[in-house]
């Protein structure tokens, strides 16, 4: 069974404690900017911090579980990070059911607190990013489900902290829990809602997966973990809606129908601070959690948050192309883009492959640019793959425009008002060869005899310290 | 300069670029912050100021979502 703690054991050596107490106003988030600034990516545990009563919390932090992509991937039982489309789309397709256990075997349902008790100011929640109104959870996880069809849904909301026991919660308009919200609404009725907190980063990376409406992330967390997720009944909802048994926290309760208040603004995964928008307010009834529980926030905007969710969008985006395009051998969305880039990479693409990958990618809501290339360009190397565009477009040939598709609202660069965003698509492959069964024609790339390199490798070899005071711009 | 398109009672504000910042009419306090149009509708709930969490509506003078200024 593996959880949180399974994780943060088996990736001991990368785990960072700090050794004195931070504030949670900004100073664990400026932490991982200056981390991500230096492209080290240890994860963080802070004790002895402060809750929002300022009283002394028994509750640690951890964060920048997944802000390296090696690590996480190593969590899902991925043995080179490069190959985490596929992975991730068999995995996803497939899904395995979830396991129900009784309350008695879900460590999450180890202390349960209600009424006055059930407080969100025992949590040290941090405050991220200045002109940010408050603490947010950032890493909770809304379980709703669809009063037709009962089918659960997952995905992460930001939330604000206003009081002990209200928070606003944004669910974005097009995703399935604003679909689930309206559900309930247009009933008259308040929307259901379990928020939970902490897990194996295969959890949560299995319940970030792209799925269709209504279709459970219990299945595909199952998928991605490699065995059933444990799942307990919540205990203000019940079997209405379940929640991952071994979770740290879960926060359980309602967004009364159409009952609005002021959330932001929020630094969000574009790196900008989201403007203030109306997000539908959260009364919190019931509280759940271990004896010992350990708080999870991701970094908004920040490797933390952008890895695991990208790697989730690799698969997905990898099942849309692959459909259209046989030739289909890899897909990365590099962290560098936020959300909005992804690059493919084809073998031998027929004639006109490559462009139906590029109409696949670009219908994927938030991808804004998308750039395919051959199997001799490092999709994870940005000078490869700006080696691409560099000697392998022509714009006017190689480029498409389009218009008028879905995007992202957060996206800054959208004009204001603008429903659809402007998207473009990017031909960096060699052409086709000029008739079937000829080899395609490859520039010659100036390289140098394996003999040579070998020789290479021996004298950095033994360079040794020497090697550590060399320029590196 | 940011551009100041016109006065309008209740909070001030500004257009910069394609985002709305509005400034606060708590009393002290005068922090700028940035606003989706979305909450000038009809019926929007106050903005907050996220430093001292003073509530008020916003200008009906300010520009509707879509609307050129």
């Amino acid at each position: 069974m593996r959880d949180l703690r399974s994780f943060l054991a088996d990736e001991a050596a990368s785990l960072w404690e700090l050794p004195e107490p931070v504030a949670l106003r900004h100073e664990l988030t400026a932490l991982q900017h200056a981390l991500d600034q230096r492209g080290e990516f240890p994860i963080l545990l802070a004790r002895h911090l402060k809750n929002l009563d300022g009283q002394p919390s028994p509750v640690p932090v951890v964060t920048n579980l997944t802000a390296s992509r090696e690590l996480t991937a190593r969590a899902l039982g991925i043995a080179d990070h490069r190959d985490t489309a596929r992975w991730f789309a068999a995995r996803t397709q497939g899904g395995i059911d979830p396991l129900v256990v009784s309350r008695a075997e879900a460590p999450v349902q180890q202390v349960v607190l209600h009424a006055d008790e059930a407080s969100l100011h025992r949590l040290p929640v941090l405050t991220q990013h200045e002109l940010e109104p408050g603490p947010y959870l950032t890493a909770a996880h809304a379980t709703t489900y669809d009063p037709d069809t009962g089918v659960d849904n997952t995905a992460i909301q930001r939330c604000w902290v206003k009081g002990p026991r209200q928070m606003t919660y944004f669910p974005y308009p097009t995703t399935h829990n604003s679909r689930n919200l309206r559900k309930f609404w247009a009933r008259g009725e308040p929307c259901p809602v379990a928020f939970w907190i902490g897990h194996h980063p295969a959890v949560l990376l299995g319940t970030q997966a792209k799925l269709r409406y209504p279709e459970s992330h219990w299945r595909a967390a199952g998928g991605v973990l490699g065995e059933p997720l444990r799942v307990v009944p919540s205990v203000l909802h019940g079997e209405r809606i379940m929640v991952p048994a071994d979770a740290e926290i879960v926060i359980e309760g309602f967004a009364p129908p159409n009952v609005f208040s002021a959330d932001g603004p929020f630094g969000e995964y574009t790196g900008y601070l989201g403007a203030q928008v109306q997000a539908p307010t959260f009364e919190v009834s019931c509280i759940t959690m271990r004896h010992d529980a350990i708080y999870h926030d991701y970094a908004s905007g920040l490797t933390d948050m952008l890895v695991p969710d990208n790697m989730a969008m690799e698969g997905k985006v990898y099942e849309l192309v692959k459909a259209v395009a046989p030739s289909l051998v890899n897909v990365h969305v590099p962290t560098e883009g936020r959300r909005l880039h992804a690059y493919l990479q084809l073998r031998n693409p027929g004639r006109g492959e490559a462009r139906d990958a590029l109409m696949a990618a670009l219908a994927y809501r938030r991808l804004k640019t998308v750039i395919v290339v051959d199997e001799d360009v490092d999709l994870f190397a940005p000078e490869s793959m700006l080696w691409a565009l560099a000697t392998r477009v022509q714009w006017s040939r190689d480029s498409i425009i389009v218009d008028g598709l879905s995007g992202s609202s957060l996206d800054p660069s959208l004009p204001e008002g603008a429903g659809t965003a402007s998207k473009m698509g990017i031909d960096a492959t060699l052409p086709p060869p000029p008739r079937p069964g000829v080899p395609r024609a490859v520039p010659p790339v100036a390289t140098v005899p394996e003999a040579a390199r070998e020789r290479a490798r021996a004298l950095l070899a033994g360079a040794g310290a020497a090697a550590t005071r060399w320029p590196r711009s | 300069m940011p551009e100041i398109l016109r006065d309008a009672p209740g909070a001030a504000w500004e257009k910069r670029g394609n985002t709305l910042w509005i400034g606060c009419t708590g009393a002290g306090c005068g922090t700028w912050f940035p606003v989706s149009p979305v909450m000038t509708r009809p019926g929007a709930p106050p903005a907050c100021c996220p430093d001292c969490h003073a509530e008020f509506k916003l200008a009906a003078s300010l520009p509707r979502q879509g609307e050129k200024t």
